[in-house]
């Protein structure tokens, strides 16, 4: 899962528990306050409807003045739903006229309990809930009786369902709406990490010199790349070290092995002629000579790694600069009876740079006459492909073990060395071709099979 | 000839000096560069000998002070280092050829001998017992008789046959003969000596070509 989207997922995640913690306490206090009011509103009907109640001979009558529009106004209010029982025969005396469909007849036995716990009730109708109060009126007269004054919960009610389909329309499209958003915030905020990310991934060990640009805002991210660049200042401040080293190293080695050299060379010329001391002499002085070139070769790669050397790129006939180092190698190849033969296109160009080059197809025809015996045979082609230019080399030599391939291009690498003990050589020659082929931007693949040769395809880009 | 060796390692600077005596130079050895300047302008030298990583003042620094005082001394350079810097460094700070470290003796007498003799007219024919190559027309005779080679061959027995008497390296050989660098491809002039033998050599008496184990090879009219 990507930064991005475990962002996102928790600020969904957070802003979801948000909507319904809010959702669900704004509910219950609608609801509360709502309940409240209906409770207050009956309670004040109820203590102004005993006002305006005389009972004239055992029947309740409002008794109101009708000029005055307050009066009025609070009467029809309060004597909408309102009955009146004897409390102690529990018959209904008077009820209202929006009472009357409610059903709400009570027998004796349920209006004494209605007496004996005045509490309010919640009551269910087919017209919604409506709540009563009960309340006891004991006139001077006489008489005991039971007063019930009703407000509908059916306002309330609705009101509350229509809030909480509010919520079940605004929580979901809330939270979608916070996903998108979400996402969109994480991918800008995170957009300049990805930035310098990119720049990072193009930083290799030949370009240390290089640095992320910071944004200047002093943030979390310019701490990032600041630290990164620190990272790299030690590194480059490291490999500059490693490079001065190899430069000493180069000179502390070549130098002793000058003075070793000359002393054996003029150790044989002083030497009597005794043939067995020439000789030991002679092989010390080939060894020197390996040493030498063991030390320039690793020095050209560890400067080539380093991007010390450079690379040109120009226009290069590539199936000419082929056909002039086979012809270089001709009798090399004759001298170990083996066949070099040619394909060459000459008219394929490659932007590149000829000494290099010159030095690619001169190491791998060398490995290919080192690795083929007597008799057999070593093709190259350069052709032109749909977009770049192909360069083959095969032979049908030794060959190289499955196991081996990947390892092919790896520095001081020789492959079997039963097989290949005869020949002369560190393993640095494949490392030095794998560079060439990337500083022209190209690739390089191998094909083998023990025993039947190897085959080296190179794909360069082309130039018209 | 008279010959000024500034080298800081006295190993190398003995067998150099031991060396080029041995072969009839008169060599004076300095081991550091601060008097190197004066002691070339002071005494008539035919050539310098110049180590460039020296204590205290870089070689190129010697180099500088040497030409102004004698703009025509030929010099030949001896580094440690190779990388293409230098290189570049020692030829275009006035140095006639450059040599990396270790080399053959045979090498430096070699190349001194060619910084010696830059200028000197150069002989059309060359000979050598009954072998004969004309430099202008490319043709080889041996006893009379005309040899085809290859220009390769051609090119390897021309410059055998400048240094006639005198080993020279594989690596002068490939340096002159090849333009391709061939420091990897080992036996590319065993390879040409061979065919060169095959053709001049076979037949005759004496080999001419002779290989000078541990060195080189050297055309020499001895059996």
């Amino acid at each position: 899962m990507t930064l991005r989207s475990r962002l996102t997922l928790v600020y969904a995640t957070v802003f979801a528990v948000l909507l319904v913690v809010i959702g669900v306490t704004s509910y219950k206090l609608l609801a509360y306050q709502l309940e409240q009011d209906a409770t207050t509103n009956l309670l004040a009907l109820t203590s102004g409807l005993h006002g305006y109640l005389r009972f004239q001979g055992g029947v309740p009558v409002v008794v109101f003045n009708a000029d005055d529009p307050v009066a009025t106004a609070f009467v029809r209010d309060a004597t909408r739903y309102y009955q009146v029982f004897d409390a102690v025969t529990g018959d209904l005396l008077v009820q209202s006229e929006a009472m009357r469909p409610l059903g709400l007849e009570f027998t004796p036995a349920e209006v004494s309990a209605f007496r004996a716990q005045l509490l309010m009730r919640d009551i269910d109708t087919d017209y919604g809930r409506i709540r009563l109060s009960n309340s006891v009126i004991t006139p001077d007269q006489g008489g005991v009786y039971l007063l019930q004054v009703g407000v509908t919960l059916a306002p309330v009610d609705d009101a509350l369902g229509r809030f909480l389909t509010l919520l079940f329309l605004i929580v979901p499209a809330g939270l979608v709406a916070m996903i998108v958003i979400g996402r969109w915030m994480a991918g800008v905020a995170l957009r300049p990490l990805s930035e310098v990310a990119a720049v990072a991934r193009t930083i290799d060990v030949s370009e240390l010199r290089r640095r992320l640009p910071t944004r200047g805002v002093r943030d979390e991210l310019d701490d990032l790349t600041l630290a990164f660049n620190d990272t790299l200042a030690r590194l480059e401040h490291a490999v500059g070290e490693m490079r001065q080293f190899s430069t000493a190293l180069a000179h502390e080695l070549r130098t002793p092995l000058a003075a070793l050299r000359g002393d054996i060379e003029l150790a044989m010329r002083e030497a009597p002629a005794d043939e067995t001391i020439t000789r030991h002499f002679a092989s010390e002085l080939e060894e020197i000579d390996k040493l030498k070139r063991l030390i320039d070769q690793i020095l050209t790669l560890a400067r080539a790694e380093a991007g010390e050397i450079p690379v040109a790129h120009e226009r290069v006939n590539l199936g000419a600069l082929a056909a002039a180092v086979i012809d270089q190698l001709e009798l090399v190849a004759e001298a170990r009876q083996v066949a070099l033969r040619q394909q060459l296109d000459e008219g394929v160009f490659v932007p590149g740079d000829e000494q290099w080059l010159t030095r690619l197809l001169l190491n791998l025809l060398d490995n290919a006459i080192k690795f083929t015996a007597a008799g057999g045979t070593i093709m190259v082609t350069v052709a032109r492909d749909v977009s770049d230019a192909r360069l083959v080399v095969s032979d049908t030599g030794a060959g190289i073990g499955a196991d081996a391939i990947p390892h092919v291009f790896d520095r001081f690498f020789r492959a079997d060395p039963a097989r290949t003990s005869g020949v002369e050589g560190v393993g640095l020659g494949l490392s030095l071709v794998k560079w060439i082929v990337e500083q022209h931007h190209g690739r390089i693949d191998v094909a083998s099979e023990p025993g039947r040769g190897s085959t080296f395809t190179i794909h360069l880009p082309r130039v018209d | 000839m008279r010959v000024l060796v500034v080298e800081d390692d006295r190993k190398v600077a003995d067998f150099i000096q031991q060396g080029l005596r041995q072969e009839g130079y008169a060599v004076d050895v300095l081991h550091d560069g601060s008097g190197a300047g004066e002691q070339a302008a002071a005494v008539d030298y035919d050539a310098l000998v110049l180590d460039v990583m020296l204590p205290g003042r870089s070689g190129f620094q010697v180099l500088r002070d040497v030409r102004t005082r004698k703009p025509a001394l030929p010099v030949l350079i001896l580094t440690a280092k190779d990388s293409v810097d230098d290189r570049v460094a020692g030829l275009n700070s006035g140095a006639d050829d450059y040599m990396v470290k270790p080399f053959a003796l045979a090498e430096l007498s070699a190349r001194l001998r060619a910084i010696l003799r830059r200028g000197a007219p150069r002989e059309n024919v060359l000979r050598l017992a009954d072998l004969e190559i004309d430099t202008v027309s490319r043709l080889v005779r041996r006893g009379g008789q005309r040899i085809d080679l290859k220009p390769k061959e051609y090119a390897l027995l021309e410059f055998l046959m400048r240094h006639a008497g005198r080993p020279v390296t594989k690596a002068l050989i490939i340096e002159h003969v090849w333009d391709i660098h061939f420091d990897s491809v080992s036996n590319v002039v065993e390879v040409h000596i061979n065919s060169l033998r095959n053709k001049i050599v076979k037949g005759h008496e004496r080999p001419l070509i002779k290989t000078v184990r541990g060195v080189g090879y050297m055309m020499a009219d001895t059996p």
